[in-house]
């Protein structure tokens, strides 16, 4: 073991690390509203980087290309929220859930069959790299962080600093309640969706050209940014973001120490450990659903 | 009736290849049938229990991969391999399990959705024993005294009766107590908890027994293709596993048979487009799940759906007696005079203080009433002795043990039996299934070969509803309701029964009944913990009465003496206190 490598692989999971928060952020807007896990989080993600390849080469401008794909993804994310209310009064929970996983199924399909096998990438961060406590940290990683952080401000700011915000938060603590006092609930549903599916593109944007991206890749990135929510507590779309930054570390020094073959166990084996040790998340508080 | 249902199929499977000669479509109803290995299985985790396996291919593999390797590499016999392959997936799916079975909701889901993903990356990194990402060739072909099972009909009718083994297995599990403990546990896992349930380790058996089907599958698989490589069983085949049952119906296991064929022929008939597959799949799970959520078995009401109502002969130990007079049924735990005792119990829910300083003693045989306003804490106290939460501090015991810190499941078993404020039955389980599922408390006793069925209908009938047994809880009135929750209760022969509100929006008429159902119980030698605003049942009732406020214990003592009490007066009234002002 080489433990001198540490603070480089340190760096080389912040990135993939904030791009798995926003995966989770955007799982956990969702259930906080509507308390439905959204398996096609991680198509939101490949779409997003895929649409972007294409709009890249397209456009050739960074901020056309951002626009119109986030743009699409917004609605697709409208549309997967009508699919969802279009199904009968009185449906559970796991219809909802089925929902979700036909649409991953179709949406991966549908990927494959417009983009192919092979895996995407486009340049879009400006080359050069900076030298960190010993690691060198390309300007890629720079801007994937700053545009997390401006992601965390922006959600902190419409969450607890707006009305819209604060009713969305009174939805998701007691839609009943919040209903009583003028606040439409489905609204605030379709909201997050808008919202999650905004995330998952903004993630796929931003991690296509540092990983390449390919039609599949979905199911891999909802599983980490899944165990990302949970580890920050499932309610909680910033802690959502701090266990994204965790994970990713965590990967990127097991990759770099143990084994580069078990990359996509790691944060498997986090979520085993999480659900076993603190199911309700580091930050997330006890509540109903987080067990015994 | 139902066996007709049942078998039916497999008498239809069973001539199938009587009717072609077509080798190509006998191999595909080969892999059907070994497909509906893992599918009844799933059914019981996802249509039973409720929980939602998306990488159920990971055992299905296993089973493949155990007897792969067993077979090419260490020179096995096939039916050796096959016990280590389901031995495998058990304990695997018991890790899985172990962690989160805990939760409510869907990281079961999640967990075995990233499952695949790792199985993947272990075969691909061992391969020297499972041949990386290229699998493993030449896997022999069973052997049956001494010759290799080559003819494809004789294997189609193999795997036809392995089948047959399972479903009659699945079947009998289905229909019996413990399915019906999967089906409560599926609709409201605090109820099934309060009749005795130990929902965690349910849901863990019924996981384990799944994946040990699927594994079994994967084996009858290899021995049939030969070959197996880590594409054969991933991500998309645990998908389209979920799709066939879901489609044919969860929860019937007719349904997923049904599901199963219809989605393996579908690739067959959309030949010519099979890269639109995945996008076809989501397209049927997104109609299915919008249009007809109970799946295609959905379409019949109801009728022909195996484990409705289980043959109560096979429900399994039940109290030799519950004649309401042989007082020797109740468990003799109970000689110690003093049955409850509780001690300083305190709850608080942030910063409200639901239960403070509470302390009080039961006696056996003794009907004891909880009254004060609204909010004075005594749905929490009934909440504490009973196990649904834990309290800050303080001590509860039950004949000298200390049971505060046991899960509700555990008290129920001890004897702790609670109906709740709003009644709690499950839904889709007729009035007679539910007081059936009460015997659930009755685990862990001596077990006495009883019969079962003739003790829940003694039941039924001395409650008077014999008329509405088969009915469901939504198709009867709320008094039938009521005394349904408390015959469930009853059925664990519990040593104390826990009311609370059992005669809200009761007639005058209905509340002096079941206070006569409650002296019976007395009678017998149980306790009573009574909450209820209606004064005629508290009054009628109690032997003693303890008045609560703001969740502090403000008196106790006899009917007489508390209906005169000023406390409680000025904790009704709002008058001020003529003592202690």
């Amino acid at each position: 073991m080489d433990l001198a490598g540490v603070p480089q692989f340190i760096a080389g999971g912040l990135a993939v690390g904030a791009v798995y928060g926003l995966v989770g952020a955007g799982f956990s807007l969702i259930y906080s509203s509507s308390k439905v896990i959204n398996f096609a989080q991680g198509e939101f993600v490949v779409l997003g980087g895929l649409t972007a390849f294409s709009f890249a080469t397209l456009f050739g401008s960074v901020w056309m290309t951002a626009v119109a794909s986030l743009g699409l993804m917004l609605v697709i994310g409208v549309l997967l929220y009508l699919l969802l209310r279009s199904a009968k009064k009185g449906s559970n929970e796991f219809t909802f859930v089925m929902l979700t996983l036909a649409v991953a199924v179709a949406l991966r399909g549908s990927a494959g069959l417009i983009w192919g096998t092979e895996y995407k990438t486009y340049p879009l961060y400006p080359a050069g790299t900076i030298k960190v406590i010993g690691a060198v940290v390309s300007f890629g990683t720079l801007w994937i962080l700053a545009v997390t952080l401006l992601v965390c401000f922006c959600l902190w700011v419409i969450l607890y600093r707006t009305m819209l915000g604060k009713a969305m938060r009174a939805c998701a603590n007691n839609p009943l309640a919040a209903q009583t006092i003028g606040v439409h609930p489905q609204r605030m549903v379709l909201y997050s969706y808008m919202g999650s599916a905004f995330l998952g593109a903004l993630a796929g944007i931003l991690l296509t050209p540092v990983l390449m991206m390919s039609y599949d890749n979905g199911v891999m990135l909802a599983l980490k940014g899944f165990t990302a929510a949970v580890a920050g507590g499932l309610l909680n779309p910033f802690g959502a973001i701090v266990g994204g930054l965790l994970i990713g570390v965590l990967e990127g020094i097991g990759v770099g120490l143990v084994s580069s073959v078990l990359q996509d166990a790691y944060p498997f084996i986090v979520l085993l450990l999480v659900l076993l040790v603190r199911p309700q998340g580091i930050f997330g508080r006890m509540t109903s659903q987080a067990g015994k | 009736m139902q066996q007709i249902t049942l078998w039916a199929p497999l008498v239809l499977l069973a001539v199938i290849p009587l009717l072609s000669s077509n080798s190509y479509r006998i191999s595909v109803w080969t892999f059907i049938v070994i497909n509906l290995i893992v599918i009844v299985g799933l059914d019981l985790l996802l249509g039973f229990c409720g929980q939602l396996s998306l990488g159920h291919g990971v055992f299905v593999s296993l089973g493949a991969y155990a007897s792969a390797f067993l077979t090419t590499k260490a020179g096995w016999s096939g039916w050796a391999a096959i016990p280590v392959g389901m031995a495998a997936a058990g304990v695997t799916a018991f890790l899985i399990g172990v962690t989160t079975m805990r939760l409510r909701g869907y990281y079961l889901a999640m967990a075995t959705l990233g499952f695949p993903v790792v199985f993947d990356a272990i075969i691909r990194n061992w391969s020297d024993f499972t041949g990386g990402s290229s699998g493993v060739f030449s896997i022999p072909r069973l052997f049956l005294g001494g010759y290799a099972i080559k003819d494809q009909n004789f294997y189609y009718f193999f795997v036809l009766l392995v089948f047959c083994a399972v479903l009659l297995i699945v079947s009998q599990v289905a229909n019996s107590r413990f399915g019906l403990s999967l089906r409560a546990i599926h609709r409201d896992e605090a109820t099934a908890e309060a009749r005795g349930i130990d929902v965690y380790k349910t849901r863990i058996a019924v996981f384990v027994m799944s994946a040990v089907l699927a594994a079994l599958s994967g084996s009858l698989y290899v021995h049939y293709v030969g070959f197996v490589s880590p594409q054969t069983f991933g991500i998309n085949y645990s998908i389209m596993l979920v799709v066939m049952l879901v489609v044919g119906g969860a929860g019937r296991i007719w349904g997923g048979i049904l599901g199963t064929v219809v989605i393996m022929w579908l690739p067959e008939v959309l030949r010519s487009t099979s890269t639109w597959e995945p996008i076809i799949f989501g397209a049927i799970l997104a109609v299915i799940m919008l249009f007809f959520p109970a799946g295609i078995a959905g379409l019949w009401k109801r009728s022909p759906i195996i484990a409705t109502s289980p043959d109560l002969h096979n429900v399994g130990a039940a109290p030799n007696s519950h004649d309401p007079t042989a007082a020797g049924s109740l468990r003799n735990l109970s000689s110690a005079p003093v049955l409850l005792s509780i001690d300083d119990l305190g709850k608080n829910f942030g910063g409200v203080r639901a239960v403070d300083g509470l302390r009080y003693t039961l006696q056996s045989g003794q009907i004891k009433a909880i009254i004060g306003p609204n909010g004075a804490g005594k749905s929490t106290a009934l909440a504490l002795i009973a196990g649904a939460i834990f309290p800050d501090r303080g001590r509860i015991r039950l004949n000298g043990h200390s049971i505060e810190g046991l899960p509700a499941y555990a008290r129920a078993r001890l004897g702790i039996g609670k109906t709740f404020q709003h009644v709690r039955l499950i839904h889709d389980l007729t009035i007679r299934e539910n007081v059936t599922l009460g015997f659930f408390a009755f685990r862990g006793k001596k077990k006495q070969e009883g019969d079962a069925d003739a003790a829940v209908w003694q039941l039924i009938d001395r409650f008077g509803l014999a008329h509405v047994a088969d009915r469901y809880p939504h198709e009867v009135n709320p008094y039938h309701s009521r005394l349904t929750e408390l015959c469930a209760v009853i059925a664990g022969n519990p040593h104390l029964i826990l009311l609370d509100e059992p005669a809200a929006g009761l007639s005058k008429a209905e509340v002096d009944q079941l206070a006569g159902f409650l002296r019976v119980e007395r009678e017998i030698g149980r306790s009573i913990i009574l909450v209820d605003h209606v004064m005629q049942l508290v009054l009628g009732l109690a032997d003693e009465i303890l008045v609560l406020d703001y969740g502090i214990p403000i008196a106790e003592g006899t009917p007489e003496s508390i209906m005169n009490d000023g406390r409680v007066k000025s904790a009704y009234l709002g008058t001020k206190p003529a003592a202690n002002a």
